[in-house]
């Protein structure tokens, strides 16, 4: 499979960039699904959990330079207390992405319309490489959604020096009708300093900001963040930083927070990854701070595949609260929380190709 | 003078900001909450609004929500608690909204052996029963015990106070098996008394009923009629009690009905049913039914009401979990079931209790006898206002709350199949025992009704503003 018939599937972005030759016209499908066994902490509740931190389908087709795109994901119908759901409270697939697109590498132009991406969302859980562990900093607090009605144009400079994305969306995310008559207007810049060595991914620098609203009040909820990752051989790593003026409706809150990570590429033989998050939750108090430590380590399965389509990881997840961070302030109860866990991940896909015919796994990293 | 102006002015301006900031975060919040029913009866909705803006108290009731997303909204200044240091104690069975109207007088049908059952009062309504923390039920009793007395004109400042504190002191005491405060105090007493008075004569029963001719509708006697419940306007004036069912609602309750079988009485023949309006504050969008039923004797004697309600998922934010604690009852009538088998000091207090559900829409019913009276606020400020009730009967009512609070808490559940009471023993102690708990209880009462007020009066502010539904209008909430 081409990568860049596989690259169908992840993202908008990636095709865009940096190829002056036309996508090819392919059909791919992918399923990525991780099941995990967790004992969390404090005990006293029912500590001992199976989940299911990443179930997701999608189909992808393109031809001529046009395409469209299905991501499904999945959630708990009625939430993690409630009844009202389907059948139950069954497990539902969620439209995560139905977008139409066209790309024009000549100009390195691609538009799309429809449900989506999140441009620093998606760039960032690309960068993080350890989706199905957990999400990247601003998907994990609720900050912004994977994705949102709207439309995106990126452009691609000549050489992938530079990666520019807008989006125009409703604001409410994905999982929210529109509300108000104001759109959010987000900017993403992607900078490449290595774009003409053979390590074009060693050092990518990214640069976000969202002019937004939510909600009937139209309450503001922009964004500014920054962000230097890249993928080096075996290693990936990273540092980011984002900070939010409102959230979900509240204008008044004004968290920010670090990310920083750094391990093996998930497509190595042996996965070992780190992270740590840092979210101040509100600017003016002294001792409402979140750190959030969150280390893995796998094996490729099977071991000798390259790429792997499964892997094998024990993780562990330990989130501290400071006395003002904790959903009743001063409850120290709730401070110390988190899991250790066993995760099985598989992320499969296929791809039928005029040139190629049928290929199924993964694209060469 | 002039930069003092300047000062005054941008404080002003800053605090008029600051406040459509909030307005809009309630905004979002409360229409967020509501959202089936918008979808469903919208006016219904406006309705209910109107009723949150009548008063502090009828916000506070409208409004759980909100004040479970106040709670958890991580400000610089928020007092904190010295309690909830043992994580089981975070996930104990609540009573979810027990403000004071929800407690209600209950009796057990009369037995053989048993021909003079106790009365009882307590909370009744389980509606927001869920896994919590323990001390959440005891804030937000404080917060309706003082919204209570404001709301009646009676019990402000010192008295509040004390009220709240002999809340605190008598849940210690009867959370730690001491021996129980002293009886009852006036407003619960005159509960059981009115309930004693009227539960015989079936007043209610009686006054929500009449005898029709089958033929001509027109009135008549036991003898030659059948009985009905009193309609009191066409269908469509939803200020109005009962009004008529339409075919869909009445195939609803019919499957509803059949659904709950088992646990209502096996001779229980329904004689007449009707849709309910305007009951409830939080759940008055909710489908709400009246059921004039007849238990099986041959006569008249045994009809009783029997309401049938829709029992919606509990508050999703609900704060302050430690642990691990998802929603883990089979479904909601599972869950307020479950939640009166254990919290009512008699789970056959109500013989005509019963839970089922068509789907996901889940219904429970209740008796609507005279034998169940609820504390109203209404009666309250009459009592108030003819000296019935003085200052020292709202302490006394703060005793008798903390009392039966502690003693439902106990009698409840954990998350973890764990004795609740041993582990709020645990935490009480922890964090300093019932003195830092009365001392605690006091602040946050009192800051929570001054937020209580201030929100209300911004409520009113934004329905005037935005419009009966906030802003949220029925083409808004149906448009995909």
């Amino acid at each position: 499979m081409t990568p860049a018939c596989a690259a169908l599937l992840p993202a908008l972005l990636a095709p865009a960039l940096g190829s002056d030759r036309a996508p090819p016209d392919c059909i791919a499908a992918g399923l990525e699904m991780a099941g995990r066994v967790e004992q969390r902490f404090p005990s006293g509740g029912i500590d001992r959990a199976f989940t299911l931190p990443r179930a997701r389908t999608g189909l992808g087709v393109a031809a001529q330079g046009a395409g469209a795109r299905l991501l499904l994901g999945t959630v708990r119908s009625g939430g993690d207390d409630g009844y009202i759901g389907v059948d139950g409270e069954a497990l539902v697939p969620r439209v995560e992405v139905a977008e139409a697109r066209f790309q024009a590498p000549s100009m390195g132009l691609s538009i799309a319309a429809g449900l989506v991406d999140d441009a620093w969302v998606v760039t960032g859980n690309q960068a993080w490489g350890y989706r199905p562990f957990a999400p990247e900093l601003s998907q994990d607090q609720g900050w912004n959604d994977r994705s949102d009605l709207g439309a995106l144009v990126a452009w691609t400079s000549p050489g992938a020096w530079v990666t520019a994305a807008t989006t125009l969306t409703s604001g409410e995310g994905l999982a929210r009708r529109e509300r108000n008559d104001g759109q959010d207007l987000a900017g993403l810049l992607v900078v490449r300093p290595l774009a003409h060595t053979a390590h074009p991914e060693a050092l990518l620098v990214t640069l976000y900001g969202r002019d937004g609203s939510r909600g009937l009040g139209l309450s503001r909820d922009h964004r500014l963040g920054g962000r230097i990752s890249g993928q080096l051989g075996p290693a990936l790593g990273g540092v980011e930083h984002l900070r939010a003026w409102g959230v979900a409706g509240d204008a008044a809150r004004r968290p920010t927070g670090w990310s920083a990570w750094a391990g093996t590429r998930a497509s190595q033989p042996l996965a070992l990854v780190a992270r740590f998050d840092r979210v101040d939750l509100d600017p003016d108090g002294d001792d409402d701070r979140v750190h959030v430590l969150r280390a893995g380590a796998g094996a490729r399965l099977p071991w000798r595949a390259s790429p792997a389509p499964a892997r094998l990881m024990a993780v562990l997840e330990r989130s501290h609260r400071q006395p003002d961070a904790t959903a009743l302030a001063g409850a120290t109860a709730e401070q110390l929380q988190g899991f250790v866990g066993l995760q099985l991940d598989v992320q499969l896909w296929g791809a039928i190709e005029p040139a190629g015919g049928l290929s199924v796994g993964l694209p060469a990293p | 003078m002039h930069h003092r102006a300047i000062a005054l002015a941008s404080a002003v301006l800053s605090g008029c900001a600051a406040q459509d900031l909030r307005g809009a975060w309630m905004r979002e919040v409360l229409v967020d909450a509501d959202r089936s029913f918008l979808s469903r009866e919208p006016a219904l909705v406006a309705y209910k609004y109107r009723e949150m803006s009548a008063g502090p108290y009828p916000f506070l009731r409208g409004s759980l929500p909100w004040y479970c997303a106040l709670l958890t909204r991580p400000e610089a200044d928020r007092a904190r608690t010295a309690f909830l240091q043992v994580p089981e104690a975070t996930s104990v069975l609540l009573i979810g909204d027990p403000h004071p109207e929800n407690l209600s007088t209950q009796r057990p049908d009369p037995t053989h052996d048993e021909p003079s059952p106790p009365q009882s009062v307590e909370f009744i309504d389980l509606d927001a029963a869920t896994w919590g923390p323990w001390t959440f039920d005891l804030r937000r009793a404080a917060l309706g015990l003082r919204a209570l007395a404001h709301q009646a004109g009676a019990c402000e400042g010192a008295c509040g106070e004390r009220a709240v504190e002999a809340l605190a002191l008598a849940y210690a005491a009867q959370i730690e098996g001491r021996p129980p405060p002293p009886a009852r105090g006036r407003v619960l007493e005159a509960l059981l008394a009115e309930a004693r008075e009227e539960g015989p004569e079936q007043r209610r029963t009686v006054q929500r009923t009449a005898w029709l001719d089958p033929q001509t509708g027109a009135p008549t006697g036991p003898d030659e009629g059948e009985r009905v419940l009193v309609r009191a306007g066409p269908r469509g004036e939803i200020d109005a009690g009962l009004t008529d069912l339409v075919p869909s609602e009445a195939a609803l309750l019919e499957q509803v009905i059949a659904g709950m079988g088992e646990s209502l009485p096996p001779d229980l023949r329904v004689l007449d049913a009707t849709r309910r309006y305007g009951a409830g504050v939080s759940s008055l969008p909710a489908l709400r039914f009246a059921l004039l039923v007849d238990r099986g004797d041959p006569g008249p004697e045994d009809d009783a009401l029997l309401t049938v309600r829709e029992v919606l998922d509990p508050p999703a934010a609900l704060p302050g979990r430690a642990t691990h604690s998802p929603g883990s009852f089979a479904d909601n009538a599972d869950r307020v079931n479950v939640a009166a088998d254990h919290l009512w000091s008699r789970a056959d207090n109500d013989a005509l209790r019963a839970g089922a559900c068509v789907g996901a829409q889940c219904f429970k019913s209740l008796s609507w006898t005279s034998w169940f009276q609820d504390v109203e606020r209404d009666d309250v400020a009459e009592d108030v206002a003819a000296v019935d009730l003085i200052d020292a009967d709202f302490v006394d009512l703060g005793r008798d709350v903390g009392r039966l609070l502690a003693a439902e808490h106990r009698r409840g559940l954990r998350s973890d199949g764990g004795d609740p009471g041993a582990a709020i023993r645990r935490d009480l102690t922890a964090g300093g025992g019932e003195t830092v708990l009365a001392a605690e209880l006091v602040e946050l009462a009192e800051a929570d009704l001054a937020q209580l007020q201030a929100d209300h009066r911004l409520f009113v502010r934004l329905l005037r503003e935005h419009g009966p539904l906030l802003g949220a209008t029925d083409r808004e909430e149906h448009t995909p």
